[in-house]
């Protein structure tokens, strides 16, 4: 199953469909209000312990629960289906 | 090249679940990462004054709707700040610069319209505005009357006068005083 | 509340750059720096199957970092343990974000001369400002609260309230005056009310810059929309608190515009734009001033003329071609059904559908905010040389003195091929700072927030702007009313018609604003 991960992988990213893909993902997340939310996460975070005291993965840290589990189901549904056509037209 | 069948589709479920989450961490990465570079150099000072200016809107709204709070309302039309009231329909008199009758302020513009003989479905012209014009949608308009308008179109004055705007006859003029 | 300061700079960076001869220290990346097809700058990497050189067999990794001295690759995790056992090599790059990393202090770390590295290789136009651009944003935003701190010098209103108490006892503000409602004319009254307090357009009129015996003996047609608006603010100038007729004016507006000439209701932003037009085609026949309108000379784009950048980006190849286009102001959508604010208080109170509310900001935001152009929408691409899928992005090149921006208070029903009226509350300050939505700013954001030499782009413009009339609509699209809320000094005035009365600024506040009226901070 990692073979078949990394194989596709690579294909994703010389298609450039990756990259199309993270867009695609980078755009619903700001409609639908996923990014304002993560950030404000973020600004509380900093405000508490200020600005200086604030490392990049203290940030990561403190937004993945939440931004895992609030992506819409309509969104992650999209992806999805974009993501196995994909896998089907590479025959894998 | 395999054929789709049920094992494969299972199969690629899961890939794309794996795709998904590591597209999905990696974007949280970006948002942390600009955070980060937001908070460090300090980037977000307007922030703090939008969260202040929204509280204070709400703050407004909930008190003007507050039918206690209404004041502003109640005063309309009653005196204005320097002490002054005014008719609804204003009743200043002065010569038509078209025609030189006599006619009341606030029936200027139907009467003028009629004595210049302008159409009135005269179609609007393309505005040079361009952001408006970037508007997909070709009229964008609010329309706005005197509130002393009913819906037919006529105007009638508060004294009971008969005067309506679709009297050819009277066209809105007035004797002299 | 925390005030900015330049960033506490990392003292590795530092030693390494000192080491390995300051700025030379990054040329190793400046070629492998590229833009993604969205703009945002990355590290393009030779093989785009690099993974971390430690892990094995290696998992995927959302974070990579480059080293700067040996330009092996590795996961956070062990871009540590490579900066242990190679003496020296802690600093690296994040390889999908172009951003520096210290492993010593585990964390994201800045560096102007990074920054500036970037920007000028993805901005050719920029022009290389001098001294520190981090220290620049710090004293700016320093400076701002200073002021915000001090009450503005309304040198300005000082003097029109003294004119006005030498003609007139009333302690009200100079230019003050009712408009008589002519038949439903309010949109018209509203649209003077406000241009009547724009001080750089009023003054004008006010000081006989354009002289009106001289007007009338050059002008065959004897008529002249400069001279009739010249009337109207003498009128409202003068002491007289009586509420004045424009009937003279709406006579020679509607022999000017013969196709406006109707008794029907307007609208106010239609009337508003189409009386600045007729100003500068007035101004361009009696003078021989520049026809281009990207610098008319004329009054109507003096004042209110600001420069619109747009940017289209080919979602292919990633180039980008940007044209500008002149504008008499800025026409903001209210996001109609989206969310279009940030403030997490404006989230609580937004779910309830057609009440909904919305920030100003949040419409500057979306209107400069990358659009994706649709399919139908293909344009050609120079670089690829075929029609190609596009993003469009708007920004502000250069801000007018004053700034006039209209919401856009109407959805259109593509089934019932009707205009709907938004009602909603939209949220706006009574001071207001633009540089977000500046060129420079919106393309400093596009490259992650670096911040770069642009800031000497436009280096004198304030950027900061305050509130003084309000054009706001009640009722139905097709009837309604038009009042405008004045701010004169500290106070707001309701200019109803004929009625002037005061309000206080939660009125205002709470008001449904169609037009907003921003004049430049120095001049208010």
């Amino acid at each position: 199953m990692q073979e078949a991960f990394e194989i596709i992988n690579v294909k994703l990213m010389e298609s450039g469909e990756k990259e199309r893909l993270m867009e695609l993902l980078r755009e619903r997340l700001i409609e639908c209000g996923w990014k304002d939310e993560m950030k404000s996460l973020c600004r509380a975070y900093v405000k508490k312990k200020g600005r200086n005291n604030v490392t990049l993965d203290d940030l990561i840290y403190v937004i993945t629960p939440k931004g895992r589990a609030s992506v819409p189901d309509s969104v992650k549904a999209e992806l999805l289906q974009r993501i196995r056509s994909f896998l089907v037209s590479t025959s894998l | 090249m395999s054929a789709p069948s049920e094992d494969n589709t299972a199969a690629h479920a899961q890939l794309a679940s794996q795709f998904f989450g590591d597209l999905l961490e990696s974007i949280i990465v970006d948002v942390a990462s600009e955070c980060h570079r937001i908070a460090r150099l300090g980037l977000d000072q307007n922030l703090e004054d939008e969260e202040e200016e929204l509280k204070l809107s709400t703050q407004a709204r909930v008190r003007a709707a507050d039918p206690g709070n209404s004041g502003e309302a109640n005063s309309k039309y009653v005196v204005d700040i320097f002490g002054q009231t005014h008719p609804p329909v204003a009743n200043e008199v002065f010569e038509c610069m078209n025609c030189r009758r006599s006619i009341m302020a606030g029936r200027f513009a139907p009467h003028l319209e009629k004595c210049m003989g302008k159409g009135r479905k005269a179609s609007l012209k393309a505005m040079r505005s361009s952001t408006a014009a970037q508007n997909r949608h070709s009229r964008a308009a609010l329309l706005g009357y005197s509130p002393y308008s009913n819906s037919n179109g006529t105007t009638r004055l508060s004294n009971g006068s008969t005067s309506i705007a679709g009297d050819e006859l009277s066209n809105g003029t007035c004797d002299e005083p | 509340m925390e005030i900015s300061t330049t960033p506490r700079p990392c003292n590795h960076l530092a030693d390494h750059k000192l080491r390995h001869g300051g700025i030379s220290f990054y040329n190793t990346l400046h070629d492998s720096l590229s833009l993604s097809f969205n703009g945002r700058p990355t590290l393009a990497l030779s093989s785009p199957s690099a993974r971390c050189f430690s892990c094995s067999p290696s998992p995927h990794q959302e974070r990579l970092y480059l080293c700067l001295i040996c330009s092996s690759i590795s996961c956070p995790r062990h871009a540590l343990s490579h900066s242990r056992s190679s003496l020296g090599h802690s600093i690296s790059v994040d390889v999908e974000r172009a951003e520096l990393f210290c492993s010593n202090c585990d964390d994201q770390v800045y560096d102007p001369d990074f920054d500036s590295i970037l920007v000028r290789k993805f901005d050719g136009s920029s022009i290389i400002a001098a001294g520190d651009p981090y220290e620049s944003v710090a004293e700016r935003s320093c400076k701002r609260r200073r002021l915000r701190g001090h009450a503005v010098a309304d040198l300005d209103y000082k003097r029109w309230k003294h004119l006005g108490d030498q003609r007139d006892k009333s302690c009200y503000p100079f230019g003050l005056r009712g408009l008589n409602n002519l038949g439903n004319t309010c949109f018209m009254n509203s649209v003077l009310q406000a241009l009547a307090h724009a001080p750089p357009f009023r003054n004008y009129f006010l000081n006989g810059r354009h002289d009106r015996g001289s007007c009338q003996k050059m002008s065959s047609d004897q008529l002249c929309l400069i001279c009739d608006i010249g009337v109207i603010f003498s009128a409202m100038f003068s002491g007289d608190r009586t509420p004045y007729s424009p009937a003279p004016f709406l006579y020679s507006w509607w022999q000017h515009s013969a196709n406006l000439a109707s008794y029907e209701q307007q609208d106010a932003h239609e009337f508003f734009i189409s009386l600045l037009d007729g100003i500068h085609e007035k101004e361009v026949q009696s003078k021989p001033i520049n026809k281009d309108l990207r610098d008319c000379a004329c009054i109507a784009h003096r004042v209110f003329s600001g420069l619109l950048r747009s940017d289209v980006t080919c979602l292919t190849c990633g180039s980008t071609s940007t044209t500008y286009d002149p504008c008499m102001d800025i026409s903001l959508h209210l996001g109609a059904g989206k969310c279009v604010s940030t403030g997490p208080v404006n989230k609580a109170s937004k779910s309830n559908g057609s009440t909904g509310v919305s920030s100003l900001v949040g419409c500057l935001d979306l209107f400069t905010r990358r659009e994706k152009l649709g399919s139908d929408q293909k344009l050609y691409c120079q670089n690829c040389g075929v029609h190609r899928d596009s993003s469009k992005q708007l920004s502000i090149k250069r801000l007018p003195l004053v700034l006039c921006l209209q919401i856009k208070r109407f959805e259109h029903s593509l089934i019932r091929k009707t205009l709907r009226k938004i009602n909603w509350h939209l949220e706006f300050p009574f001071s207001l700072d633009m540089n977000p939505y500046l060129s420079s700013s919106i393309i400093r954001k596009r490259l992650g927030n670096r911040l770069s030499p642009l800031e000497g782009d436009e280096p004198h413009v304030s950027t900061e702007y305050e509130i003084f009339a309000v054009l706001t609509h009640t009722g139905m699209l097709e009837s309604g009313h038009y009042v405008t809320f004045l701010r004169l000094g500290s106070q707001w005035y309701k200019c109803d018609d004929a009625w002037i009365t005061e309000v206080d600024e939660e009125i205002v506040k709470s008001s449904q604003c169609y037009m907003m009226f921003y004049m430049q901070k120095m001049l208010y």
